[in-house]
């Protein structure tokens, strides 16, 4: 009994100890992220606008690794139907490894996503994703490469398979970012993605950071671009799956970041997307804009 | 003549003890020694080597002088586990906390070298090189507020010390207080004259 007891007080001191503040502070780097969508369609015969609004947050244990949690509302307004409303879930794990003989760091990652909407078809409504990754960032940082896997499952027995080669690097002394990744999506059904049974595509980040200036000065700028086609992508930097979009063939966006506060960032991005409906033989538009803001404590 | 006997019998096992103790001190002494040659030769491997069969007593330094040596033969976690080890013998080590913080600056882990740091500073307060390390791992996370508090402790306790002022006016720098920045990199080119990164600054300024 008394050992219970004392078996009782010593966890009872760990986690107080663990979740006491300012040690929970030294270890622990917390952030939230409240993100806002908003976009309309250009050309669509069905679709009107889109709009998201969601919140992630993230944890990040020393160096040593960290968890995301993610939750967002989708609503997707059609012209003559009624909108699409949508829960998204993201679960997100990842464990950081410093091996001697590589000169950097080695990441492990898993995700996993849940899709839940009111899609009358049924066929985008519950749909779940696992989705791993490995990644090196060289110890100057201005080498990076990862190699991402994604399997979605949707329903009527659909199973999509993604990869996602990965390079990025670092120019003019990390001033200058560059990212490229690949998307090889298989497994496609043709019926259900654009006659397609496979989808090849490049997304091209650019990135800039600039020098300290004035408040109002952005921190950072990018430009991306994307081209090929892609359908039921996971794009695993938004921690999203695109699971009522057509086929993609391409796109671009800019974004601009501030650093609003010590821990407080602001991002903002507009772009646009061309998608094609190929059973209505539509080719239309999406034009977006986004916002979030990023608070570290 | 039996009591003559016995005590004849014990001064020869006491010889030998003290022999035995003596050739064994004197073989440690040699161990050490050779690793601290070898180390200066380069060969830190052997370096390790030499040292493997000490006298637990010495355990610690032990520890120390693998966490040093793995370190500077680039095998950063094995460096890691000595210095966490030694860190385990003596929580008042601060040898250990500071030793800790260069495989981990080296392997870019900012934070907990930054946690080392602030724990080698809480056993001895406004010690150089723990204030120092902070502010190399405050610099890698670009917090450049904490780094300007870690750069004024520094400048006040060293202030005969050029590096303390070029974190200061780094801070600054990036905290965009430019005549703060060109002030603390006019002292820094009165401590270190013709100093780069400063002359760059402020003509650019």
């Amino acid at each position: 009994m008394r050992s219970k007891k004392i078996q009782f007080s010593i966890l009872t001191g760990i986690v107080v100890t663990a979740i006491s503040p300012p040690l929970f502070a030294d270890t622990w780097a917390l952030k939230a992220t409240p993100g806002v969508t908003s976009g309309s369609y250009s050309g669509s015969q069905q679709r009107d606008k889109i709009s998201d609004v969601g919140l992630m947050i993230s944890g990040d244990y020393l160096e040593q690794g960290g968890v995301t949690v993610g939750y967002s509302n989708t609503q997707v307004n059609m012209k003559n139907a009624s909108a699409i409303k949508q829960d998204n879930y993201v679960v997100s794990g990842r464990m950081n490894y410093f091996p001697d003989g590589l000169t950097g760091r080695l990441t492990l990652r898993l995700d996993g996503y849940q899709v839940n909407n009111n899609d009358a078809t049924g066929n985008t409504n519950n749909v779940t994703a696992l989705a791993p990754q490995i990644s090196w960032l060289s110890t100057d940082g201005m080498l990076y490469a990862d190699l991402g896997y994604a399997k979605t499952h949707y329903q009527n027995q659909l199973n999509v398979s993604q990869l996602t080669p990965t390079i990025g690097f670092g120019l003019n002394g990390g001033a200058d970012w560059i990212q490229l990744r690949s998307y090889l999506i298989s497994g496609l059904n043709p019926v259900r993605a654009a006659n397609k049974s496979s989808t090849t595509a490049l997304d091209a980040n650019w990135t800039h950071y600039f020098e300290p200036g004035t408040t109002l000065a952005p921190s950072t700028m990018s430009l991306g671009f994307s081209t090929g086609e892609k359908v039921y992508a996971v794009d695993m930097d938004a921690q999203s799956v695109s699971n009522l979009a057509d086929l993609s063939k391409g796109g671009a966006t800019v974004g601009l970041g501030w650093k609003v506060a010590k821990d407080t960032k602001l991002f903002v991005l507009a772009g646009q997307t061309k998608y094609s409906d190929v059973t209505l033989n539509n080719n239309y538009k999406l034009n977006v804009g986004y916002a979030n803001l990023t608070i570290g404590w | 003549m039996k009591s003559l006997k016995k005590s004849g019998k014990l001064s020869g096992l006491i010889a030998t003890l003290l022999i035995v103790f003596m050739t064994s001190v004197s073989a440690q002494e040699s161990d050490w020694s050779n690793s601290y040659k070898l180390e200066t030769s380069g060969k830190y491997a052997e370096a390790i080597t030499a040292i493997e069969n000490v006298a637990v007593a010495d355990a610690e330094l032990s520890a120390l002088r693998r966490g040093w040596l793995y370190y500077l033969q680039g095998s950063y976690n094995e460096s890691i586990r000595q210095y966490r080890y030694a860190v385990e013998r003596n929580q008042q080590s601060v040898d250990a906390r500071l030793g800790v913080t260069l495989p981990l600056l080296a392997q870019k882990r900012w934070r907990e070298a930054e946690q080392n740091a602030k724990a080698a500073l809480e056993i001895s307060p406004n010690n150089y090189t723990a204030l120092l390390r902070l502010a190399i791992a405050l610099e890698g996370q670009r917090d450049w507020a904490a780094l300007k508090k870690a750069g004024a402790t520094l400048v006040l306790g060293y202030p005969s010390d050029a590096t303390a002022y070029v974190y200061l006016a780094r801070a600054n720098a990036w905290l965009n207080n430019r005549a703060e920045a060109v002030a603390a990199y006019r002292a820094v080119l009165s401590r270190y004259p013709g100093h780069l990164e400063a002359t760059t600054y402020i003509e650019k300024k």
